[in-house]
């Protein structure tokens, strides 16, 4: 039996999901993507005292959010330090500013990684990756 | 009336008072009295406190060979640096009664050194701020003294990674690793992407910093890259890592261990070797590289940020970096060491490649920068490198790559750590 049996598929790495910021992932499982905005307006993609007026993380509410930013940096990964990607190479990782202030980490997708540049504007969308949901940044707004 | 109000330049007001008893004296009056009443809010307080960090000096040094060492441990190649730093100080084992070390990549140390060299350490201390813990150690180590807890204190890394081939950054599990962002390298191509794309500069730039690193490792029989020159082309030529960073703008991994002793400047004069003073220190922890602006990433924009680290090491050695004769700058990727050159202020931002370019950073220009070839090309002992090889070019024993008459060194450590940049620099001299 044993030659009929495939390998299995490697599983991406494991979610790692900060107690602190579980309302973003719990979000993001029911398909919407938010950050925590401060009374004072000022938005963060983490829970944490908010660096302009001094409140308290708890004066943060996770609000839903456009989702539009523009690509501020990015890296190609040409070589895989994951078994997870190691058929996905080359692969694009991004740190995109949102619209509302705050930057994430994240993949740009639906794009060749020749045609990826700073600046270039992208829309975060809600994808799977293994048993995960994530967010990553489309090219195509 | 306060004539030295604090937010008064003292030149001006010793100019006003100079004024005032010369108008007195016009004026037919015979005396003046001059009273002072200091107060702490006028005063710079910390004046004491460089007082204090200035009468410390390092007493001992131990650099085991670097390279591929297999068969040894972390642990032992610890203990070989600091039997070779005992050695250099001709101390007492006994005496040294502090002992902090920085677990490196590869297997962990975890301090058994110091009980096998039999130290007599009163605390034995793990500092991790990944690549800024070098002088990180040098500064705690002061802190132990100056409680009163210590009076000899060791500071010590060893890392075996070559040996234990350890991919820096691979299969780790931190918020990044879904996205498939592993990796240092990956950290600094961000600031490589942001720096070329701000001061429209190229990989064949940072290629200049490579070139130059290696430059400086061919002549030391002590540098993993002695003898082994690379060009340009080479850098081009060498693979992409990751993009856009190639094989060559990322430093070495090997074994190895450096051991440095600290204590009083007094103390250090009843030792055998010569000692090297501490002029001043700065630190940087810019935990907003990333998360001030809200990002879950830790990586620095095209600019990097070098204050305070600068102006309190600077400030406190009460030096400006053209009183700088060698400069030991981190660098565990070409662009690290590119921005810090522009940070400190040797070039303009965006301009680190042309300044090598025109004939600085090379161990024998105007401006000897990692005359080693430090991470790049002698050895990855991450911040004690740069401390070690400071401690060599004033002690004169920088061999083939001394500098002549080197009499004050900068040395400069950056860690990416999990909570953003951190940076430390230290101003060291001749004592």
């Amino acid at each position: 039996m044993s030659d009929t049996e495939t390998p299995a598929a490697p599983v991406p790495p494991r979610r790692v999901t900060p107690v602190e910021d579980q309302p973003f992932w719990d979000a993001l499982d029911t398909a919407n993507f938010v950050l925590a905005r401060c009374a004072c307006g000022t938005y963060y993609a983490r829970s944490q005292a908010c660096l302009r007026c001094g409140a308290t993380a708890s004066a943060l509410t996770w609000t839903p959010v456009s989702g539009r930013g523009t690509v501020r940096t990015f890296v190609v990964f040409d070589k895989p330090y994951h078994p997870y990607f190691k058929e996905r190479l080359p692969y694009v990782v991004a740190v995109v500013a949102l619209e509302e202030g705050p930057e994430i980490t994240t993949n740009v997708i639906d794009a060749d990684v020749s045609a990826i540049e700073i600046g270039m504007p992208v829309r975060i969308i809600i994808s799977a990756r293994g048993e995960y949901k994530i967010h990553q940044a489309s090219a195509r707004v | 009336m306060p004539l030295h109000p604090p937010e008064r330049n003292y030149v001006e007001t010793l100019k006003e008072d100079r004024a005032a008893i010369l108008l007195a004296d016009e004026l037919g009056f015979v005396e003046a009295f001059i009273s002072e009443h200091v107060t702490d809010f006028a005063e710079d307080v910390r004046v004491a406190r460089i007082h204090a960090m200035q009468s410390y000096a390092i007493a001992g040094l131990g650099v085991t060979p670097q390279g591929i060492i297999p068969g040894t441990s972390a642990e032992k190649l610890a203990w070989d640096a600091i039997e070779l730093a005992l050695n250099d100080a001709g101390i007492e084992r006994s005496k040294v009664n502090g002992y902090i070390y920085q677990p490196g990549f590869g297997e962990r140390t975890s301090g058994v050194a110091a009980s096998r060299a039999a130290l007599g350490a009163n605390s034995t201390l793990q500092i991790d701020s990944s690549g800024a813990s070098g002088i990180f150690t040098l500064i705690t180590a002061i802190g132990l003294i100056e409680a009163g807890t210590a009076e000899y204190v060791m500071c010590v890394h060893a890392t075996n990674a070559r040996s234990q081939a350890v991919t820096v950054g691979a299969g780790g599990q931190d918020q990044n690793s879904i996205f498939g962002l592993f990796s240092p390298g990956a950290q600094s191509g961000m600031m490589a992407r942001g720096y070329m794309h701000k001061y429209n500069t190229a990989s064949a730039d940072l290629a200049e910093l490579a070139v130059a690193l290696r430059y400086n490792a061919v002549p030391r029989s002590d540098a993993y890259m002695f003898n082994r020159p690379i060009t340009v082309d080479d850098h081009q030529n060498s693979p992409f890592i990751v993009r856009p960073l190639h094989l060559f703008d990322y430093c070495l991994v090997t074994d190895g261990a450096i051991a440095f002793l600290v204590t009083t400047a007094e103390r250090a004069r009843d030792l055998q070797t010569t000692p090297v003073a501490l002029l001043g220190f700065g630190t940087c922890h810019e935990v907003g590289q990333g998360y001030r602006r809200g990002a879950n990433t830790v990586l620095g924009p095209a600019d990097l940020d070098v204050e305070p680290a600068r102006s309190q090491a600077f400030g406190s050695a009460g030096l400006g970096i053209e009183d700088i004769d060698v400069f030991q700058f981190y660098d565990a990727f070409t662009i690290i060491a590119a921005l810090q050159i522009e940070a400190y202020g040797l070039c303009a931002r965006g301009e680190a490649a042309d300044w090598v370019r025109a004939g600085n950073f090379r161990w024998d220009s105007k401006h000897p920068c990692n005359t080693s070839g430090t991470l790049h090309s002698w050895g990855y002992v991450q911040g004690f490198t740069h401390l070690a090889e400071g401690i060599r070019q004033l002690r004169g024993e920088g061999g083939p790559t001394q500098v002549p008459d080197a009499r004050t060194a900068l040395v400069t450590n950056v860690g990416i750590t999990a909570a953003g940049l951190a940076q430390s620099a230290v101003i060291l001299s001749t004592a």
